[in-house]
């Protein structure tokens, strides 16, 4: 009898006991989680910061690189380009006139030639830089215009649908992101992808537009290739100038897909 | 009543305590290549444990089989000391003085055992030793800074956890070593404190196995991944 209080009673003091020192290990945990909280939210403040500062210098850069491609595009055309005309008729005029020797006919033959290269050089480096038919014709003749160029070259199948006319196209900003957006996109396909099929489709509906870019390739690891790339990393902060939505989608052989959604501000 | 309930629950929880351990080290062999470090120390100190319940079992038919807990408080203290080094990391206090921490600390257990507490008897200043030297690990760690990104790994999740069970199992059982000093004379309080030691005890290795099930859980789902951002 005796013993069983006593038993009890020790059951109870150590039952008392355990608990109130299980107690005190849950208050250390608890006071350690609220440390390590506090400290990661410091951390993530930080890095958010350190993050809006690298994309605003990339951004930065983003737009000085347009303009210096807009700036070399246009003395390209209109300065080197127009004086090698000018050096071209001046050759020609020199060699119809009455001095011209016989015996300089295959140097002026050669030197004509070499000019012609040159000036073709010159107003395809001034076009790649910034295409003429994006500012005269609009983004969809663009973007036609560069497949055809890009099927030229029978690596890969391009298709392209839309629903644009003339007189809906986008701001010219916005139209040049879009552009840049898909060349960089196709450049990828055709660098990387070993793809046979690429599928474009520009579309748009009373409120939004949407660019949709798909290659049948080999696909890669997104997240691995977005931390190392700059090429997609431009694609992601060009579609955030332009207050895009932008999704992208690979896995290995899965192929890659690409969809940007932004205000039809039309 | 009192003993025959103690003596019940002794024969209960030692073969539960037995089995518990064979299936947690069964699942952390059968997944021992994708382990982390840290949990093969796990894996480690769990297999020690089953061959000192194993070894207790089979000594407790022939009488004393409290040799063993000698035993077990050195290799308790080791496999601890070695989980701990490999969480804390190579900046840790204790990754730079391993050596002569553990040995120091090795030296007392045995002399504990040599001239105090001989290995007949119960080691309860061993043990509390060892106890504390294993709550300030795990405090350690709970307070050790983590990036986010480990943060969020499920074998990370799976070692706080561990590390959780770990703080209250042995604050726990401090006590219980701690408040045997007084009754040490009487055999009945001793044999009740000891069963509420090993109540925590399974119910210790039931958690451990549970988190052990988490991580090879996902190490099983994670075979194959597709990525994606947005």
């Amino acid at each position: 009898m005796e013993s069983n209080a006593f038993s009890s009673q020790l059951l109870l003091f150590s039952g008392i006991g355990v608990l109130i020192m299980m107690a005190l290990g849950l208050l250390a945990l608890m006071l350690s989680n609220r440390v390590q909280k506090r400290l990661l939210k410091e951390q993530m403040d930080k890095q958010a910061l350190e993050l809006s500062h690298q994309e605003e210098l990339l951004i930065h850069n983003i737009k000085i690189q347009e303009e210096e491609r807009q700036r070399i595009a246009a003395q390209l055309h209109d300065d080197i380009g127009s004086k090698l005309g000018v050096l071209h008729l001046t050759l020609h005029r020199l060699r119809k006139s009455d001095h011209a020797s016989e015996q300089f006919a295959e140097v002026f033959e050669e030197i004509s030639g070499l000019i012609g290269n040159t000036l073709e050089t010159t107003r395809r480096i001034s076009h790649e830089l910034l295409p003429p038919t994006l500012e005269g014709f609009g983004l969809v003749e663009a973007i036609n215009e560069f497949c055809d160029t890009v099927r030229r070259t029978g690596a890969v199948e391009v298709s392209f649908e839309h629903n644009f006319s003339k007189s809906d196209l986008p701001e010219s900003d916005t139209e040049l992101h879009l552009f840049r957006i898909l060349q960089e996109l196709l450049n990828n396909t055709l660098k990387y992808a070993a793809a046979r099929n690429v599928m474009i489709s520009l579309m748009q509906d009373e409120a939004t537009i949407k660019l949709s870019y798909s290659d049948d390739g080999s696909g890669f690891d997104l997240e691995n290739t977005i931390s190392r790339g700059l090429g997609l990393r431009n694609i992601i902060n060009r579609a955030r100038m332009i207050g895009g939505e932008l999704q992208l989608s690979s896995a290995p052989n899965m192929g890659f897909q690409a969809k940007l959604v932004l205000a039809n501000k039309a | 009543m009192w003993s025959w309930i103690i003596s019940e629950f002794e024969h209960l929880s030692a073969k539960l305590n037995i089995d518990i351990l064979f299936l947690t080290c069964a699942i952390c062999f059968y997944y021992w290549r994708r382990l982390s470090l840290a949990f093969k120390w796990l894996t480690g100190y769990l297999v020690f444990n089953l061959f000192i319940e194993i070894g207790a079992h089979l000594m407790s038919h022939d009488g004393n089989n409290l040799p063993l807990l000698h035993l077990y408080t050195l290799g308790e203290f080791w496999l601890w000391s070695f989980f701990f080094r490999t969480v804390l990391g190579k900046d840790s206090w204790l990754w730079k003085n391993f050596v002569p921490f553990t040995v120091a600390v090795t030296c007392l257990v045995v002399a504990n055992s040599l001239f105090l507490q001989p290995i007949w008897g119960f080691n309860s200043h061993a043990k509390t030793l060892v106890q504390l030297v294993i709550i300030v690990y795990a405090l350690v760690f709970a307070f050790h800074y983590t990036e986010y990104q480990l943060r969020q790994s499920t074998s990370y999740k799976s070692l706080r956890f561990v590390n959780a069970l770990i703080l209250m199992y042995y604050c726990s059982t401090l006590f219980i070593f701690m408040s045997s000093g007084f009754w040490k004379a009487d055999d009945l309080a001793t044999e009740i404190l000891v069963d509420i030691n090993r109540w925590l005890n399974t119910l210790f290795l039931v958690l451990v196995l549970f988190s052990i099930w988490k991580v090879t859980r996902f190490l099983h789902n994670s075979s194959s991944s597709q990525v994606s951002v947005s």
